[in-house]
């Protein structure tokens, strides 16, 4: 099957999860994806923050109308004129103090609420993601494969359940990819070995290094035959290479690098060999050694290594 | 006698809030605690693959 060429709206970001939280109260089915209408219903979401603030507005006015109530009862009440206007009084000064003592806990009141909030709504929230969920089952069914990844991807914030990132893999599998593309890689990681996720790692590798770390490296190294069998040595050789990146992964995952050394392209030697003479103050093992015996053997005459050379030695930083 | 019960019974409504607001400020974590718990928790019973 061909891939589908598509372009993916930017990720809508909030600086906590919650926030994106939002409510159709018509429904009272809670959402996590971008559209602002309720696909049932068509009533507007209301916002986890708004939808807070109001029930905490509603606590207050109803505390407002008691107080009010009890003051009114204590005034009307008083049996002498003198004890109407001490009353009068008295009443006063608590509504004020009340009113600054809640103004003062605002924040923290508002706090409690929203946490009350989520754990009594927690069950809700999580049938409103199953609904979610369903949504983008059915526009991947339909072969809309932009907004099923856009709603797995708002999802995928809240659930990090395997089945719920191999579904995205699998949907990005069937993704023509591109450079210009959110993508992630990391987030995607699933706790056991997974062809998907292997097969979308490495197309993505090939189109964004910069997305390799070190658990993604540690992935490919856990899972290196069954990956392998699927993919071929290439593929690990491509990770290896990947791995001279950043010179902590290089320390963390020489014996790796090792394995593949002999089998690097030029411009990877190139790249080790620069890594190790530009941090001669590190421990870099046999893999330095290594690194010199196959410059020395198979780059012995090429310029590009000269500057690593001193005269027919080659430099060992050791 | 009655202006005295009066101002107590306010006197106790406001001790009682007061209680109620530190111990709610006490209680109260911070966002990013909120966060986690509900991913937690969602996570918990996640059935949704």
């Amino acid at each position: 099957m061909a891939k589908q060429a598509v372009r993916f709206s930017k990720k809508k970001r909030t600086k906590y999860r919650f926030q994106k939280l939002k409510m159709c109260k018509k429904c009272q089915r809670y959402s996590v994806l971008k559209d602002d209408t309720c696909p049932k219903c068509g009533t507007t979401f209301v916002g986890m923050e708004a939808l807070v603030k109001s029930i905490f507005k509603s606590r207050l006015l109803t505390e407002a109308i008691w107080i009010l109530i009890i003051v009114s009862i204590g005034i009307v009440a008083a049996p002498t004129v003198r004890t109407l206007y001490y009353s009068l009084i008295s009443g006063l000064v608590f509504v004020v103090s009340y009113v600054v003592l809640t103004s003062i806990f605002i924040k923290s009141e508002y706090f409690i609420h929203l946490k009350k909030l989520l754990r009594v709504d927690l069950k809700k929230i999580a049938i409103g993601i199953q609904y979610d969920s369903e949504l983008a089952k059915k526009d991947v069914k339909e072969d809309r494969l932009a907004p099923a990844y856009e709603k797995l991807r708002e999802i995928g914030d809240f659930l990090y359940s395997d089945q719920m990132k191999i579904r995205r893999v699998m949907v990005l599998n069937d993704i023509s990819l591109r450079s210009d593309m959110e993508l992630e890689l990391e987030t995607l990681i699933p706790s056991s070995y997974d062809k998907d996720f292997v097969k979308y790692a490495l197309e993505v590798l090939k189109i964004n290094r910069t997305l390799i770390t070190k658990k993604c490296i540690g992935y490919f190294i856990n899972h290196r035959d069954a990956i392998v069998i699927d993919f071929g040595i290439n593929s690990l050789l491509t990770v290896a290479g990947m791995t001279l990146r950043m010179k902590l992964y290089i320390l963390e995952f020489s014996e790796f690098i090792e394995e593949f050394l002999d089998y690097f392209p030029k411009e990877r030697v190139l790249r080790l060999c620069s890594i190790l003479h530009a941090n001669p103050e590190m421990e870099w093992g046999s893999l330095e050694e290594k690194t010199n015996r196959l410059v020395a053997m198979k780059y012995h005459y090429d310029p590009d290594f000269k500057r690593f050379s001193v005269g027919d030695e080659v430099v060992s930083h050791v | 006698m009655y202006s005295f019960v009066f101002t107590s019974l306010l006197v106790l409504i406001l001790i009682w809030k007061t209680f109620k607001l530190f111990k709610n400020k006490r209680n109260s974590g911070d966002f990013e605690g909120i966060d986690e718990e509900l991913v937690i928790m969602l996570n918990k019973g996640d059935s949704n693959g």
